[in-house]
């Protein structure tokens, strides 16, 4: 009867919060099997190898050495419904009005760590971790060439979003106050690898009637692939207030750092039947096809600070509960800056033709910058253990989106308040633990009305946009 | 106990793993469809364009035509079908503005356009003919004398002869050549549900005035920023306000006589245009009656020669100014009266459009509004987009669906 009670509870608490696993902006949270049942709501609790992300301090509680690690699936199910018209009634080439779905995936994520007591400092554990913290996968086939312009495809990876920002982390952490309060500090060596594609619709640099619609606009998609390295770092204490409750505090730090690589870009010309000199500028905006251009590209990637404060509570020997409430501070990052240089496949001048504008054209940077605000994430979990060898947990969370519509792009999917419901169990086994944690999480639909045109480039993409996140982790570890 | 949390566990593993799997539809494109094809179908018109003052086209009355022809008159294989072999398709001319030739429509998107709402249903399949009607100076004005050209009569008459016949039309070499529609009964002649005409700029012009003249041969017309009221509503507007235009926009140097085609003054060059069919001087050779003795605003340069409308001042010349007055369709509607009693007429108009296009179509449609209701006038107005304006014929990629799908409406086709 008591179990059925507490399952019930755990019922219950799942169906009234309906709706934390997702984090806001690009932040990637499948970290932690035991954290993600709970809801991310983990950092006054911390008592696993996953603390070096949640909060440091957590390792000084940690009295067993450990080896552990996890695998997240994720699926992020999106559609979007461009409306995109130039004035409002001119066709674009976006497939406005249909509802296209992402390219789908069954995205995977591995994470690991391993800590150990260690005679120095008093006593103090330390680890070191590769954790992933921040990830966005987006792939879209929204655009095509309005036919009378161009009949040429695009690559499959249009709108495409793949950044992976990795940390390998030497955590250390130790008890202060006679184990009343402890504190304990990451420093990580970034690595940061960035895929982005993007389409932007240029004005034609060329007067009438050669830019008469659907020639004023020139498509080109961009592929860069850059990566670097950087560093960066996290800090926590946990208070034990009393044999109930913790509290707990963390704060990241800002990282900033270079990524360089290289950049591929594609033209596509207007193709028209009207007949110009080959040797002219005015022929090579109108003969159709591609035009290619490579170059190096560098960029700045800006992760943002956060800060955190932390509640647990043992509301008796086999139920936790926790809050954590969360602070990113993502105004900080401010989209990418894309640099170019050393420019390949540039249009050489003839006798008559300089090409001014073609490679004035070609050589004007797309950058992709954004204006986000800070966004904040509320969470709370529970950690029942029916039995001594098993754990049920939940958890749901509450989550601010950074994304402003002025420069909303489908790179970064992170439609409004979005609220997730995680679930998961875990067995102890021995010295192993096996643990599983699944995680439904539903955004808001985002209706983003007005374009938003700088320099005669758009800069956001109006489109009625559907999401829903589906995150299972799995988690083993070992305790020696 | 144990077993059945260990049943249940599994359970909620599985569904955790496989959520989200489902298919979910497209992931972005648009569907393909059939197209048609087009054929270059140039034509001489040695009667009509014979006599000429440019040389180019007097040694070579050649018209420079595009015909898009629907995928329905069509084999698997592209290869066209003769009459008998497909359903016979209504034609729609399209005449070119000036400065631009037969392949303007094209470069504006027309195969693709029209291709896509045939095979969607939108518009009845059809033929369309694209007519170069520039001269050498830019632009025929579709005008109707020899000297200048006889475009409106190649364009909009009927004879009924072999299209290799000396005097044959426009009509009676596509009629010939193509799967038109014909009249039921006698099976031979063209049926006029099944032909209409239209233009941007100096073609609207050249659409209206032969629809009004040979109203016989064309069930519905459509113009878009067209010059369709030489002097405005109230004989003060139309062209008159650009006559002083052009001689403020001269420089220095350039006195009114000293006034060339170069096409870096456009507007100028429009006008010289529109003189040599409009007001040629024409000698007395072609014995058309149409011969102009006034001298005050005569420009000659080798064969070519007219008459200008206007003086050195900018003020109209009233000799001249008369006999240009006599090519406005308003004048010419009211020469051939009640021709449109049976015609559907479409006006597209931007308050962009250059030279005061937009007022005289505005003016146009008042005009003519007056006597025919508005389903018979349908006027549709339309700007451009922050950053690109409506000027020059930069929209017409975005009208054309409005202009196939106003004469698709309007096609009678008998059964």
């Amino acid at each position: 009867m008591g179990i059925l009670r507490y399952f019930g509870f755990l019922f219950l608490l799942l169906l009234l919060l309906l709706p934390s696993a997702f984090g806001g902006g690009f932040t990637y949270d499948g970290i932690g099997v035991k954290a993600r049942g709970m809801g991310g709501a983990f950092r006054a609790i911390a008592d696993d190898w996953s603390a070096a992300y949640y909060n440091p301090a957590g390792y000084a509680r940690i009295k067993d050495n450990v080896i552990a690690g996890n695998v997240a699936f994720f699926h992020n199910r999106y559609w979007a419904k461009p409306h995109i018209k130039w004035g409002d009634q001119y066709e674009t080439g976006y497939f406005d009005g249909q509802d296209i779905a992402n390219g789908h995936e069954v995205l995977n994520v591995p994470q690991a760590g391993i800590l150990a007591r260690f005679p120095v400092w008093g006593e103090a554990v330390m680890g070191f971790s590769i954790i992933q913290t921040f990830d966005q996968n987006q792939n879209w086939q929204l655009y095509k060439n309005i036919p009378a312009y161009n009949k040429m495809n695009f690559p499959r990876l249009q709108y495409y979003n793949n950044l992976d920002v990795v940390a390998f982390q030497i955590t250390a952490a130790r008890e202060f106050l006679d184990k009343k309060l402890s504190g304990g500090i990451g420093l990580a060596l970034l690595r940061g690898d960035l895929v982005f594609n993007n389409v932007v619709l240029r004005n034609s640099p060329m007067s009438a009637p050669i830019s008469d619609r659907p020639f004023d606009k020139i498509p080109e998609w961009y592929h860069n692939n850059l990566n670097g390295w950087g560093f960066g770092y996290r800090a926590g204490i946990i208070y034990h207030l009393n044999d109930a409750m913790d509290l707990a505090a963390t704060y990241v730090g800002k990282s900033s750092f270079d990524l360089s690589g290289a950049a591929d870009f594609k033209f596509y010309m207007g193709d028209k039947a009207s007949i110009y000199s080959p040797a002219s500028e005015e022929y090579f905006f109108q003969k159709g096809g591609v035009k290619d251009v490579a170059a190096d590209v560098k960029t700045t990637l800006d992760l943002p600070a956060s800060i955190s404060g932390a509640i647990s509570y043992k509301a008796n020997k086999d139920l936790v509960l926790a809050l954590d409430v969360e602070l990113v501070f993502w105004s900080e990052f401010r989209g990418f800056d894309f640099r170019y240089s050393n420019y390949k496949g540039l249009k050489s001048a003839n006798p008559t033709t300089n090409f001014a504008n073609a490679n004035e054209l070609f050589t004007t940077s797309p950058s992709a910058r954004v204006d986000w605000k800070d966004a904040g994430r509320l969470m709370l979990g529970a950690d029942y253990k029916p039995f001594s060898f098993l754990d049920l947990r939940s958890g749901v969370s509450w989550d601010q989106s950074p994304i402003k519509d002025s420069t909303f792009i489908p790179q970064f999917m992170d439609l409004g308040d979005k609220f997730s419901y995680s679930f998961g169990f875990g067995f102890a086994i021995g010295f192993w633990n096996l643990d599983l944690a699944t995680t439904y999480t539903h955004q808001p639909d985002r209706d983003i009305k007005d374009m938003n045109i700088q320099d005669g480039l758009l800069v956001n993409l109006p489109a009625n946009y559907r999401a829903n996140n589906y995150q299972t982790v799995l988690g083993i570890s070992y305790r020696f | 106990m144990l077993e059945k949390i260990v049943i249940l566990l599994s359970v909620l593993l599985t569904v955790a793993i496989f959520s989200g799997c489902s298919d979910r539809g497209i992931t972005g494109g648009a569907a393909s469809h059939k197209g048609g094809i087009v054929f270059n179908s140039n034509h001489l018109f040695g009667e009509q364009l014979g006599q000429s003052m440019f040389d180019a086209m007097s040694e070579n009355p050649n018209v420079g035509l595009r015909v898009y022809v629907p995928y329905t008159q069509l084999r698997d294989n592209g290869t066209y079908m003769n009459r008998g072999s497909s359903e016979p398709c209504p034609v729609l001319f399209l005449l070119s503005p000036f400065g631009a030739g037969e392949l303007f429509y094209l470069d504006h998107g027309l195969k693709d356009v029209a291709d896509k709402m045939i095979a969607s249903g939108e518009i009845k399949p059809m033929i369309i003919v694209c007519i170069n009607g520039s001269n050498g100076y830019g632009g025929s004005f579709y005008g109707d004398n020899y000297a200048g050209g006889r475009f409106a009569q190649l364009i909009g008459d009927r004879t009924g002869r072999p299209s290799s016949e000396a005097g044959a039309t426009l009509i009676d070499h596509i009629d010939k050549l193509y799967n038109t529609v014909r009249d039921p009964v006698d099976e031979i002649t063209p049926y006029r549900g099944g032909w209409a005409i239209s233009g941007v700029g100096m073609g609207g012009y050249g659409a209206m005035r032969i629809a009004i003249r040979y109203s016989e041969n064309f069930s519905s017309v459509s113009a878009v920023s067209a010059p369709l009221d030489f002097d405005g509503a109230n004989g003060d507007g139309g062209f008159l306000p650009l006559f002083q235009k052009v001689i403020r926009d001269l420089d220095d140097t350039t006195n009114y006589h000293d006034m060339d085609t170069s096409m870096s003054h456009p507007l100028q060059t429009l006008f010289f245009a529109a003189a040599t069919s409009f007001s040629p001087h024409d000698t007395g050779d072609v014995d058309d009656g149409n011969v102009i003795t006034d001298t005050t605003t005569y420009f000659a340069s080798g064969a070519i020669k007219f008459h200008l409308p206007f003086d050195a001042n900018g003020a109209p010349h009233e000799p001249i100014w008369n006999i240009w007055m006599a090519n406005d369709v308003g004048t010419i509607l009211n020469n051939y009266r009640r021709s449109l009693d049976s015609t559907k007429v479409l006006l597209i108009a931007t308050p962009e459009a250059d030279y005061g296009y937009y007022q005289q179509t505005i003016d146009f449609w008042s005009h003519i509004s007056r006597y025919y209701a508005d389903s018979v006038v349908t006027l549709s107005t339309f700007n451009g987009y922050p950053g690109f304006p409506a000027n020059g014929q930069g929209y017409t990629y975005d009208d054309l669906p409005k202009i196939l799908k106003f004469h698709s409406d309007n096609f009678v086709i008998p059964e």
